[in-house]
C-alpha cells in the first residue's frame, strides 16, 4: 500500500492512456461502434474491479482461456468470413486490454497495460489518419509521460513500504510540477525527431498515401437532367497560396476538364485522348491562353482526388509539380505533367498522393496576336440537333455580332439577363437545353454553360464546355485560398483565332447565404489546421525534409547586398516581436532573481563567501556545518570580520533573529572580497 | 616563499590511477521495463520505415525522445550531489541495521528519486575472504539484454530519497544488511537513479574506502547454555560486597540505609551494627575456538559457520548472566572481532595452556576436538552436536 493520492492519480492517469487509443480507433472506423462502447464499459468495470481486488479471486488460467478463446475464434472468422486481420487485431488488442485491466495485481502487470495502450495507438495508425489522431497524440504524450513517471515513482516507492508512509507527501506540488514540464518536454522532443529523423530506407519509396476524396461537386462528366450541384459541401480539395502576391483579376476560374461533343443530353470527349504532350514549365503556354503581363506564382495543395486532372487557374502561363525549394526527380511525388487535344492538365502521380505544384498566372488579355493561330479540329463546331426556335434564339442572343468576342460578350449578357440561376431545378423533358432556354428558364452552372457553348457554336464560334471551380474562400487563419466540393462550376470556353482560347461564364452570379462567421471561423480554423497536419505529418516525406532544410538555409543565410537606390526594408514586425521577447527574458531572469533574493537572503549570503572560498581552494565538505566551514576559513584566512558574519549568521539563521539583511549582504560581499585578494600562501 | 600543495594522488599507485581514469563517468542498465521499451522503439522504428508511416514515425519520435528525456534528466539528478557513507558502529550479519547517507545537493534544481548505496565489498577476512569473494550487488554488460535482470545480488546498503532540495545537505536514512560475516572493505558510495520513468538506471559512484567489521549473527543453543550454566555455577570472593552470605558486622555509618541495620546485634552491643555480606562472583571462563581441523571438507565449513554462530549465541548469554569472558569487558569485544573473522583452515589445532583461575571452554569441529588433548576441566563443545 503506498501513498493513497498517489495510487489514485497513477490509476487515473493510466485508464487516461488506456481510453485515448480505443476512442482514436472508434473515430478511425476501426471497430464497430458497438464493440468500442462494450470495450469501454468494461474498461469502466475493472476501475471498480481493480479496486475490489477481483483479480485476486478470480485464476490467472480464467484470464488465458478468455483470451485463448477469442483467438480461436477469430482464427475461425477470419477463414470463414472476410474479416479483415487488422480488424482481428485490433479486436485482440481490446480484449488483452481488458483482460490486463481486470488482472491487474502487481507492476509487471501495470505496465503490461500501459504497453498494450501503446500498441493500440500504434495500432490507430491504420485506420485514423486525421487531425483527429495528431490531437489525441499530444495528449497521450503528456499523459503518458507523466503516467509513466509516477508509475515509476510509485514503484520506488512499492519497493521500499517504510518511505511509502513517511512524510512529506511523494507526489507533492514540486515534483508533479517537473513531471508537468517533462511531459511538455517530451512532447516538444517528440516533434524535433519527428522532423529530423532521415525519411530514408526501406519506405523510401512508399508513398505517404491517403485515402482520395471522392469528387462530389466536380464531376469527369456532364449530364443535364441529373442533380442539381452541391453548394455547401466545405470539403477543401485544393489550397493555393501565394506567396508573389496576388493576381490582378479576382474572379477565379480553377479550370480542370473540358469536352468537345454534345448529343442533346451529356457532354463527352471524342478527340483522340493518346494525344498529349508533355509539359516544360520553361515554355509558357502562349499558344493556348492569351495573357499579358509579368506572371505570379502560385503554390497550390491538391488534396488526392479520384482524378489525374491538375486544377488550373485561368489563363495559365506555366506549371511545375513540387515546390520552389524542391522537385523530387524520382519516388512516390516524382512525376510528369501532361496537356491533352483539350489543353487539359493531368499529372502521373499516383491519385492516392497529394500533389504539391506551382502555377504561374499572368493577367487575361483580348489583344490580337500578330499571327493567327491555327485552326482548332471541328468537334469544336459540334452540334446535336436542334430546333428552329433555338437557332433563331442563336441570331437573337448573338445580337448581329460577327467577331467572336462581340458573339460572346453578347450571348453572356443575353443569358445573365434572361435566365435564373437555381440548384432546385425544374423537371426537363428528353430535351433539357431547349426546356431550359424556352421553358423552365431557370438552371444551374452546367444548363448556362451548354447553352452558351452551343448558342456560340451555332454562330460558328468554336466552343467546349469547361468544368472546374469557381471562386474559392480566403482562410485567414492559414494565409491561403481554399477551394471547396461546394465550389464545382462550369462555364465555356471559345477560340478566337486571333487571341487563343477565351474563358466565358453566362451563369448569372447568384445569392449565397453568408454563414455563420462563428461556424465559418471555427471551419477555417479546421481547415488551417487540417492543411498544416497534412502538410507536416501525413504527407511529410524526404523531398518535405529537403523542402524544409532549404527554407531554413535560405532562411539563415546573409541578405544580398542592396542595389544601389533600393529602398531600405526594415522587417519592423519581427523588430517588435524580438524585442519583447528579449524584454520578456531579461524581466523574467530578473524576477526570478528577485525571488530567490527575498526567499533565502541570509542563504544567499553564506553563499557569497562559500562561492569565494572555493574559488581560494578551499571548499566545504560534505558533513561539514556552515559555523564548522567559517571557522576553517578564519583559521587558514583569518578574515578581520568573518567570526563577527558567523555570529549574525547563526543568529539570524537558526535563532530567527531579525536582522538588516543588507548589512549582512555587505558583510559577506567584504569578505568575500578578502578572501579573494588573500595570498594562497596560507591556503 | 611559497610552498608547494600537496599533491592528492601523490599516494597512490599507478594501477589505482589508471583505475580512477578508466573508470566510466556513468554507468548506464537497462531495467526490465526498459528492456521492453526499447524492443518496442525498435519495433516500431523498423514498423516505420518499412512502410513510410508519418504516423509511426512520430510513435518513433515519442519513444525516442522518453529516452532521450529520460537520460537528461537522469544526468540532472546524479551531476551535482556528492554522497558519503555513516555506518553504525556494530554489524551483525544477516540483520538490518540502520544507516545513514550525508548527500550533498550543489545544482539549483532538487534531485528527484535517488538512491544512496554500497553495492559491492570486498572481503578481508573471515569466510567469504577463503574464495576472493566480492560481496553484493553484480552488474551484468548492458549488451547482455537477455538477462532477465541486468543485476544479480542485492545492495549491501541503500537508501532512498524522493527528493533532495537544492544547495542542501541531507541525511538519508537506510538500512545496512551484509549477509555473512567478516572483515570487508567498502570501495565506493554510489548514487543510483532510475529517474524519471524507470527505464534505465544511471548510477556515479564516488572512491570512500571503509572497512567493516561484521560479527556473526548470534544462534541461541539451550543445550550449551544449559550444561555450562549446571556445570559453572558460582565462587566465593572473601569480599565484602553484594550478595546473600553472611560475611560480617560493623559500626552503621551516618548515611546508610537502616534497613542494613542488624538490629539484634545492635541492642547486643548497644550500638548500631550493620551487617555486611559476602560479594558473589561468577567464574571467569576463557574460549577457545579451534580454527583447525584436518582435512575439512564442504559440510564441515558448514557446520564450522553454524557452530561461529552458536558461539555468538553462547557468549552473549554468559556475557549477559554476568560472567567474566576472558580477562574482562575488552577481551569480550576482541572476541567478538575474532568471531567475525575466524575462518577454518586444515591443520592440526593448537590449544595454549590452560589459564589457572578460569574455566576454559574449548569449541570446535569434533574432528578438531579429537585431535587435540583437552584438561580435564576443560568443557568441551562440538559444533557437530546440537539442535542447529
Amino acid at each position: 500500500m503506498i501513498q493513497p493520492n498517489l495510487e489514485r492519480i497513477f490509476n487515473i492517469c493510466l485508464y487516461g492512456i488506456v481510453i485515448l487509443p480505443i476512442l482514436l480507433i472508434a473515430s478511425g472506423g476501426g471497430t464497430q461502434l458497438i464493440l468500442a462502447g462494450v470495450t469501454l464499459a468494461l474498461v469502466a468495470l475493472s476501475w471498480v474491479g481493480h479496486k475490489r481486488r477481483w483479480g485476486f479471486f478470480v485464476p490467472q488460467k480464467v484470464w488465458d482461456y478468455i483470451v485463448v478463446t477469442f483467438v480461436v475464434l477469430s482464427v475461425l472468422s477470419f477463414l470463414v468470413s472476410d474479416v479483415s486481420v487488422l480488424d482481428q487485431a485490433i479486436q485482440l488488442l481490446l480484449v488483452l486490454t481488458c483482460v490486463r485491466l481486470f488482472s491487474r495485481l502487481s507492476v509487471r502487470e501495470d505496465f503490461q497495460v500501459f504497453v498494450l495502450s501503446f500498441i493500440t495507438l500504434a495500432a490507430a495508425t491504420t485506420v485514423n489518419e486525421d487531425l483527429v489522431y495528431g490531437i489525441v497524440f499530444s495528449v497521450y504524450v503528456l499523459a503518458g509521460t507523466f503516467t509513466l513517471a509516477v508509475f515509476h515513482l510509485r514503484n520506488e516507492l512499492l519497493e521500499r513500504p517504510r518511505m511509502a508512509f513517511r512524510s512529506p507527501p511523494r507526489l507533492d506540488k514540486p515534483y508533479a510540477l517537473v513531471l508537468v514540464g517533462m511531459s511538455g518536454v517530451v512532447l516538444f522532443f517528440s516533434l524535433a525527431l519527428f522532423f529530423v529523423f532521415p525519411r530514408v530506407g526501406l519506405g523510401f519509396f512508399a508513398p505517404q498515401d491517403r485515402d482520395g476524396q471522392s469528387m462530389v461537386g466536380f464531376s469527369e462528366s456532364v449530364e443535364l437532367g441529373g442533380h442539381g450541384l452541391v453548394r455547401d459541401n466545405p470539403q477543401v480539395v485544393l489550397r493555393v497560396e501565394f506567396p508573389e502576391g496576388r493576381p490582378k483579376f479576382s474572379d477565379y476560374h480553377w479550370r480542370m476538364l473540358s469536352f468537345d461533343h454534345y448529343d442533346g443530353k451529356s457532354w463527352s470527349r471524342t478527340l483522340d485522348e493518346s494525344d498529349t504532350r508533355q509539359i516544360n514549365w520553361r515554355r509558357p503556354l502562349d499558344d493556348v491562353y492569351p495573357s499579358q503581363g509579368a506572371p505570379v506564382m502560385l503554390q497550390m495543395y491538391l488534396e488526392p482526388l479520384d482524378t489525374t486532372l491538375l486544377p488550373t487557374l485561368f489563363p495559365t502561363q506555366s506549371i511545375k509539380l513540387g515546390t520552389p525549394n524542391l522537385t523530387m526527380p524520382i519516388g512516390p511525388r516524382s512525376g510528369r505533367i501532361t496537356l491533352d487535344s483539350y489543353n487539359d492538365i493531368r499529372h502521373t502521380i499516383p491519385s492516392n498522393v497529394g500533389v504539391p505544384y506551382m502555377v504561374w498566372v499572368a493577367e487575361p488579355t483580348t489583344t490580337r496576336r500578330s499571327k493567327p493561330l491555327d485552326p482548332v479540329p471541328s468537334a469544336f463546331v459540334q452540334l446535336p440537333t436542334l430546333s428552329t426556335n433555338f437557332k433563331n434564339l442563336a441570331v437573337q442572343a448573338a445580337d448581329g455580332a460577327s467577331a467572336p468576342q462581340e458573339i460572346a460578350s453578347n450571348i453572356e449578357r443575353f443569358l445573365e439577363s434572361n435566365y435564373t440561376y437555381t440548384t432546385d431545378l425544374p423537371k426537363v423533358g428528353k430535351n433539357p437545353v431547349e426546356d431550359f432556354l424556352f421553358t423552365t428558364r431557370r438552371g444551374h452552372c452546367e444548363y448556362f454553360a451548354t447553352a452558351a457553348t452551343l448558342l456560340l457554336r451555332q454562330n460558328g464560334v468554336p466552343a467546349r464546355i469547361v468544368n472546374g471551380f469557381y471562386g474559392g474562400r480566403w482562410n485567414n487563419v492559414g494565409n491561403y485560398w481554399a477551394v471547396r466540393q461546394g465550389d464545382a462550376h462550369s462555364w465555356v470556353e471559345y477560340f478566337d483565332p486571333d487571341v487563343g482560347w477565351m474563358k466565358l461564364d453566362p451563369t448569372p452570379p447568384s445569392e449565397m447565404p453568408l454563414p455563420n462567421p462563428l461556424v465559418d471561423a471555427v471551419r477555417k480554423t479546421l481547415d488551417a489546421s487540417k492543411l498544416l497536419w497534412t502538410k507536416w505529418v501525413i504527407e511529410y516525406d524526404l523531398a518535405a525534409q529537403i523542402d524544409l532544410i532549404r527554407s531554413a538555409a535560405n532562411a539563415i543565410q546573409p541578405a544580398p547586398p542592396k542595389q544601389p537606390g533600393e529602398s531600405s526594408e526594415t522587417s519592423w514586425k519581427g523588430l517588435v516581436v524580438f524585442v519583447t521577447l528579449v524584454g520578456l527574458g531579461v524581466m523574467f531572469v530578473f524576477w526570478i532573481r528577485r525571488r530567490r533574493g527575498r526567499l533565502e537572503p541570509i542563504q544567499a549570503a553564506f553563499e557569497i563567501i562559500e562561492k569565494a572560498a572555493t574559488r581560494h581552494q578551499i571548499s566545504r565538505r560534505v558533513d561539514e556545518g556552515p559555523a564548522d566551514f567559517i571557522d576553517r576559513i578564519d583559521q587558514k584566512l583569518a578574515i578581520p570580520e568573518i567570526q563577527r558574519f558567523k555570529a549574525i549568521y547563526l543568529a539570524s539563521r537558526f535563532g530567527q533573529d531579525q536582522i538588516d539583511l543588507n548589512l549582512l549582504r555587505n558583510l559577506a560581499k567584504k569578505i568575500a572580497s578578502q578572501i579573494k585578494t588573500s595570498p594562497k600562501e596560507n591556503v | 616563499m611559497a610552498l608547494p600543495l600537496p599533491n592528492p594522488n601523490a599516494s597512490q599507485t599507478f594501477s589505482s590511477r589508471m583505475k580512477t581514469w578508466s573508470r566510466p563517468p556513468r554507468r548506464l542498465t537497462m531495467t526490465t521495463g526498459g528492456k521492453f521499451f526499447v524492443l518496442l522503439t525498435l519495433t516500431v522504428g523498423f514498423g516505420a520505415i518499412n512502410t513510410g508511416n508519418n504516423l509511426l514515425f512520430l510513435l518513433m519520435g515519442m519513444l525516442l525522445s522518453l529516452i532521450t528525456v529520460s537520460g537528461l534528466l537522469s544526468e540532472a539528478v546524479l551531476r551535482s550531489i556528492h554522497a558519503s557513507r555513516k555506518l553504525p558502529a556494530r554489524l551483525v550479519a544477516g540483520q538490518e541495521t540502520a544507516c545513514t547517507y550525508i548527500v550533498k545537493n550543489a545544482s539549483d534544481s532538487p534531485s528527484l528519486s535517488l538512491e544512496i548505496a554500497d553495492l559491492t565489498a570486498t572481503a578481508l577476512a573471515g569466510p567469504a575472504a577463503l574464495d576472493s569473494r566480492r560481496l553484493g550487488l553484480f552488474r551484468h554488460p548492458w549488451w547482455k539484454v537477455w538477462k532477465k535482470s541486468q543485476n544479480e545480488g542485492r545492495a549491501l546498503a541503500s537508501a532512498y530519497a524522493v527528493r533532495i532540495e537544492p544547495k542542501s545537505v541531507t541525511e538519508i536514512e537506510g538500512a545496512v544488511n551484509f549477509p555473512v560475516r567478516g572483515r570487508f572493505r567498502l570501495e565506493h558510495v554510489t548514487a543510483l537513479t532510475r529517474f524519471p520513468f524507470g527505464l534505465f538506471e544511471k548510477s556515479r559512484e564516488w572512491d570512500s574506502e571503509q572497512e567493516v567489521l561484521v560479527e556473526p549473527s548470534p544462534l541461541d543453543e539451550e543445550s550449551w547454555r544449559g550444561a555450562l550454566l549446571s556445570r559453572l555455577g558460582e565462587v566465593d570472593t572473601h569480599k565484602e560486597g553484594p550478595g546473600e552470605e553472611f560475611f560480617g558486622l560493623r559500626e552503621f555509618r551516618e548515611g546508610e540505609d537502616a534497613r542494613a541495620i542488624h538490629w539484634k546485634s545492635s541492642a547486643r552491643r548497644n550500638t548500631l551494627l550493620v551487617r555486611e555480606t559476602e560479594r558473589r562472583h561468577h567464574r571467569r571462563v576463557v574460549v577457545v575456538v579451534l580454527d583447525r581441523a584436518p582435512a575439512p571438507t564442504g559440510p564441515d565449513y558448514d557446520r564450522f559457520e553454524i557452530g561461529i554462530r552458536r558461539t555468538a549465541g553462547l557468549l552473549h548469554s554468559l556475557h549477559a548472566a554476568g560472567f567474566t569472558i576472558g580477562r574482562g569487558p575488552e577481551d569480550y569485544e576482541r572476541i567478538l572481532d575474532s568471531l567475525a573473522t575466524i575462518a577454518l583452515a586444515p591443520g592440526n589445532p593448537i590449544l595454549d595452556s590452560k589459564p589457572a583461575d578460569a574455566t576454559r571452554i574449548v569449541m570446535g569441529l569434533q574432528t578438531s576436538l579429537d585431535a587435540t588433548s583437552l584438561d580435564p576441566d576443560d568443557v568441551a563443545l562440538s559444533f557437530d552436536e546440537g539442535s542447529s
